[in-house]
């Protein structure tokens, strides 16, 4: 009756696989809303980051009526992401453009005008047509800022003999300087050094994907923390250790078991994401596959550390949310990292859900393969080693 | 032959040095094909030393040998040849009778077409083949306490603990495990049977071995224990009362035809070197004090009584 | 009615002695509404902090020089992090290596192109970018673009200065482009026209707030947990067999029922509450006017309890609670803006939204923080209401007819 070890582990994997699907809803919770989320933020994403190929429609009301204010208009009208509407226009629009009456004035007189760009309610469209009026009245702004200085340097020298002559020098300036802007020898040419074919940029599913898979498996892995609460509290804990069974297969099985549901859920929502979002995970299946396993290893790890800390179920249960959570929170599943400041990003580090997220990101955007994820594969590794040799160290198994 | 069981000076302490010492230097032997119980009141000591027998807990000090293997060295070893049925339900309620059936089997090493023969069998035993696929959440105290019954036995152990089998389940279930525990011996499975029950003591056991305190204060077979109380009587008188005086004890041990008295239960129970005697004497003690009795009844010596009789306490509490 | 409050009392007590919904629903939303502080500051948007960039200068003038320089300004060092590098080889292998966001390559030309040496003639700058930091590269790539354009500004104010002095007969090269030049180093000075973006209300748009925003959104995402985790005892009771010791005792179902339905209530309101207090004493986060807050606070409870009750009302046991309300405050939480803000989401996604308790009060509670009043939220506190009426009156009818099995 020696039987070997592994198959006791296997038996108690499968054990616990078994008792977490009895509940129906698991299924649900398990995989259908993680696409869930992941749909809707990326959908979400997509449409905000992204400029769409139809146009705005802004209003645009001219209270000036000079032919400063009609450079301005054409400016506009001249956008390929502006669809322009005229004052006289009921549609309801996200942005209206005002043109305050006598700005041509006060721009001649040398005294500071404001053109009013207002955000009629609080959307996307709004927001993305804001920058994109500001995108097209650069210029303006720009050869007005021109005219201004040629017309005062001029005065300067020979003052003008009439308001008409004024008016007619500074847009006789204005016009030259707005031409010559539009023919800059120098543009910028961007290149992204990535070699997959995001190298243009993420779609919103992409940019939800790799967040969305940490923070849901992190939910799921950290059930390592009830790993033996649970069976103490039923009595089943101590039918174990009467069995001729080592703590150490014990641990495993209960290791195991866990590893196995969340890598299961990473499968899915890997594939899934393929081919629902046609999310790109990378030019590299293997070194997605290792990240993957690795970070699984290292949050069952520190599932087991933890659950040194717990007394009961219910205890176990906050641990889980109130962790995994913070963990998907710091470390860069929800927000970027980039725009944290330096503090933040340490303390991030300190956490292997950061690592995860830096290496799928290296994986997706930069089209990296094993090679370039080499130190969070060896962190990810570190940290495995950390929590266990912390959560056996400490284990409490009556 | 040598005894199945020895056990020699077998001691707990938890956290010495200053800490409780739960089973204080236990000593004693069991033989192979017998039914051998230990009697004792909660707290005795009882669990721990089961326990410690079946390798959950570590022996402070002294050692037992189990067919020939030290549970202090040879943990696993013992593990394998002796079966435990555990004080609580130890089930999974989310899984099905069978397949909690089967995993267990799987941790005593079992497989196959062994594994699932012995599964089947264990369900016809303990009767529960016809609900084997139903999730034991939906199970009776009753029935769960019978498949915890099962899961001890899937390995066919030589040595089977049994730890308070039948605390609070319904009469019908108590006598299946009763006869249960008599075929199992007959087939020749070593029984270690703890209990605060007496009858169930009496009923089951070649030897009784009682406890308390940690310590083992008397060891034999029913005849040779209750030889022990002599000749004395037991009275029992049921009261109305739910709580009575310590003065009222006090009044009735001093009474000279009265040996030991204690309280539990609702009941006065009395040691007495003569029921025909002492009865007048403890009615009129017990009227004095305006506590109404019920029912008296008069006993011959039994294992209740020779445990009033070692410790001055009643074996229920 | 003592009755009542007795036993909604004993349940509000329980459950704040759960630790599951202390740490799980009152100290998770605190510590993600804390995370959120930390990582974008007390105005509540992101920042960029000396983000490393290389710059390659082969540029033959000194035009090339400037463009560095002007990364070394106090305001652009506070975002920048710039190092200048030897060549554009070892520049790219740089950010290919994570070691710099972006690289900046100035061409040779870079100054003879700009002062219109070479006539007709393009080039670019090329900016490698890292795709794993879009913000910072992007932030660089919009720096970049900035400080060209005020260059080419600056050399077609030279331009047309010497041309329309000329035609006025003011002045005549070579005086007129020193006199140019030196007229063009006030341009940063004149600033004619401004272009103000600005919100709703009239005021100056701001960036969006996420630590604003992060408050009220984590708490209502949280209460549909704790809510639930109060009606669940309804199925827990009874199946300990407490609840039907509790009917046995001289109160009737309807006081029982009532009891729980308020303990619910009540444990929901706690959360809140605490959830409200403590980010104003924390994190001096302000959700708005008191009592337009405590109006929407309790429509939201209200409302939020339904569901719960409703659940409880439909479940079987006490898991499917758990697991029935876990999915169904997912389903809510996701659709009605509680992870992305609302007015970001499809416009469809946030009508259907409507059914769940989240999406009113996400709304109400976003106006009151953007400074509306009580009467501004009247709305979304009625929708509430009428909500929780409902389904309280559905769930009431259910339970009757549970009770009556018992």
């Amino acid at each position: 009756m020696g039987g070997d070890p592994v198959r006791r582990i296997l038996a108690i994997a499968v054990k616990d696989i078994r008792i977490e699907f009895s509940e129906r809803m698991t299924w649900v919770v398990f995989f259908v809303l993680p696409l869930l989320f992941t749909a809707v933020l990326g959908v979400s994403m997509g449409s905000a980051f992204s400029t769409g190929e139809t146009r705005i429609p802004v209003r645009v009301v001219d209270e000036d009526g000079s032919r400063l204010s009609r450079h301005i208009v054409d400016a506009l009208a001249s956008s390929s992401s502006l669809a322009v509407q005229s004052a006289a226009g009921e549609a309801k629009v996200p942005l209206e453009v005002v043109i305050p009456r006598g700005t041509e004035a006060r721009v001649l007189q040398g005294d500071e005008a404001v053109v009013h760009v207002r955000r009629l309610e609080k959307s996307v469209n709004a927001v993305s047509a804001a920058a994109s009026v500001r995108a097209a009245l650069t210029p303006v702004v720009r050869a007005a800022s021109v005219a201004r200085l040629v017309l005062q340097t001029a005065e300067r020298l020979r003052p003008f003999a009439s308001p008409t002559e004024r008016k007619a020098f500074f847009y006789a300036a204005f016009e030259a300087a707005y031409r010559a802007l539009e023919h800059v020898p120098v543009r910028v040419e961007v290149k992204s050094v990535g070699r997959g074919p995001q190298a243009a940029g993420l779609s919103g599913f992409e940019q939800a994907s790799a967040g969305q898979l940490v923070t849901w498996t992190l939910i799921t892995l950290l059930g390592a923390a009830e790993a033996l609460v649970s069976e103490r509290v039923r009595g089943t804990l101590r039918r174990l250790l009467v069995m001729p069974v080592s703590k150490t297969v014990i641990l495993t099985g209960k290791m195991v078991g866990r590893l196995s549901l969340g890598v299961m859920q990473m499968v899915i929502l890997i594939l899934a994401g393929q081919w629902f979002f046609h999310v790109n995970w990378g030019r590299s299946p293997l070194a997605l596959t290792v990240v993957a396993l690795t970070f699984a290893l290292s949050v069952v790890a520190l599932g087991i550390a933890l659950s040194t800390l717990v007394r009961d179920p219910r205890q176990a249960n906050g641990v889980i949310v109130l962790s995994s959570l913070t963990l998907a929170a710091l470390g860069g599943a929800w927000w970027p990292l980039e725009i944290t400041p330096p503090l933040y990003q340490k303390v991030a580090h300190l956490l292997p859900s950061t690592w995860a997220m830096q290496a799928f990101t290296v994986i997706i955007a930069r089209g990296g393969g094993v090679s370039d994820v080499l130190p969070e594969i060896g962190v990810l590794l570190a940290f495995t080693a950390l929590f266990l040799a912390l959560g056996v160290w400490r284990l409490r198994w009556e | 032959m040598p005894p199945i069981i020895e056990v020699r000076a077998l001691t707990k302490q938890y956290n010495p040095p200053s800490g409780t010492v739960a089973v204080k230097g236990i000593s004693f032997q069991v033989e192979e094909g017998e039914i051998f119980s230990f009697l004792g009141p909660n707290g005795a000591g009882k669990t721990t030393t089961i326990a410690m027998l079946s390798g959950l807990l570590r022996p402070t000090a002294g050692d037992a040998l189990i067919a020939g293997h030290s549970v202090v060295r040879e943990p696993l070893a013992v593990k394998r040849i002796i079966g435990v049925v555990p004080q609580e339900v130890a089930l999974y309620d989310e899984l099905s009778a069978r397949q909690n059936l089967l995993f267990w089997g799987r941790m005593y090493g079992l497989s196959g077409k062994t594994l699932r023969t012995s599964v089947e069998e264990m369900l016809d035993l303990v009767g529960l083949a016809e609900r084997a696929k139903e999730r034991v959440g939906t199970f009776s105290g009753g029935m769960k306490r019978r498949l915890n019954f099962a899961a001890g036995l899937l390995h066919k152990p030589r040595i089977l603990f049994l730890d308070e089998p039948t605390v609070g389940i319904d009469p019908q279930s108590r006598r299946r495990i009763l006869d249960l525990v008599k075929e199992l011996n007959r087939r020749g499975t070593t029984i270690i049977y703890t209990t605060h029950y007496m009858e169930e003591a009496e009923e089951l056991s070649h030897r009784i071995a009682i406890i308390d305190h940690g310590e083992l204060i008397a060891l034999g077979t029913l005849a040779e224990l209750t030889r022990m109380v002599g000749e004395t009587d037991t009275l029992r008188l049921h009261l109305a009362e739910e709580f009575v005086d310590a003065s009222l004890l006090d009044a009735l041990r001093a009474a000279p035809t009265v040996l030991q008295a204690s309280f539990s239960d609702r009941q006065i129970i009395l040691e007495v070197p003569d029921a025909a005697t002492a009865l007048p004497d403890v009615m009129r003690i017990v009227t004095e004090q305006g506590v109404r009795v019920r029912r008296v009844d008069i006993e011959e010596p039994n294992l209740e009584t020779l445990f009033l009789h070692l410790t001055g306490r009643a074996l229920r509490d | 009615m003592r009755k009542v409050i007795l036993i909604a009392w004993k349940d509000l007590y329980t459950a704040l002695h759960n630790t599951s919904v202390v740490l799980g629903f009152i100290l998770t939303p605190l510590v993600l509404t804390l995370v959120t502080g930390f990582a974008f500051g007390r105005s509540g948007t992101g920042e960029l902090h000396a983000v490393p960039v290389l710059v390659v200068n082969q540029d033959e003038g000194t035009l090339g020089r400037a463009l560095v320089d002007a990364f070394h300004t106090p305001e652009m060092a506070e975002v920048f992090a710039v190092q200048e590098a030897r060549d554009p080889e070892s520049a790219r292998a740089a950010v290919e290596a994570g070691d710099a966001v972006a690289a900046i390559v100035i061409p040779a030309d870079f100054t003879a192109l700009l002062e219109n040496e070479r006539g007709g003639e393009e080039a670019a700058v090329v900016l490698y970018t890292d795709p794993t930091h879009p913000i910072g590269a992007s932030a660089v790539e919009e720096a970049l673009s900035a400080m060209l354009g005020e260059m080419a500004t600056r050399r077609v104010a030279v331009e047309v200065l010497v041309r329309q002095l000329t035609a006025r007969g003011c002045a005549r090269p070579p005086e007129s482009v020193t006199l140019a030049r030196k007229a063009v180093r006030h341009l940063d000075a004149v600033h004619p026209l401004e272009v103000r973006v600005e919100d709703v209300s009239g005021r100056k748009a701001t960036a969006f707030d996420w630590r604003g925003y992060m408050a009220p959104s984590m708490a209502v995402f949280f209460l549909m947990f704790t809510v639930a985790a109060a009606a669940r005892t309804i199925l827990s009771e009874q199946e300990q067999g407490t609840l039907a010791r509790l009917l046995v005792t001289p109160s009737t179902p309807v006081q029982v029922l009532g009891g729980k339905m308020l303990g619910t209530f009540l444990v929901g309101l706690s959360q809140m509450a605490i959830l409200v207090v403590a980010d104003g004493l924390l994190f001096h986060i302000r959700w708005g006017m008191p009592v337009g807050v405590m109006l929407l606070v309790i429509a939201v409870t209200a409302a939020a309890s339904g569901w719960g009750l409703l659940i409880a009302a439909l479940a079987r046991t006490s898991a499917q609670v758990s697991a029935g309300s876990t999915v169904l405050a997912l389903i809510f939480s996701i659709a009605a803006g509680n992870f992305f803000p609302r007015w970001a989401l499809p416009a469809w996604l946030r009508t259907v939204s409507l059914i769940s308790p989240n999406a009113w009060a996400l709304d109400g509670f976003r106006a009151l923080a953007e400074g509306a009043s009580v009467l501004d939220v009247g709305d979304e506190a009625l929708a509430l209401f009428v909500m929780a009426a409902v389904l309280l009156v559905i769930a009431v009818a259910l339970f009757r007819r549970r009770m009556q099995e018992i």
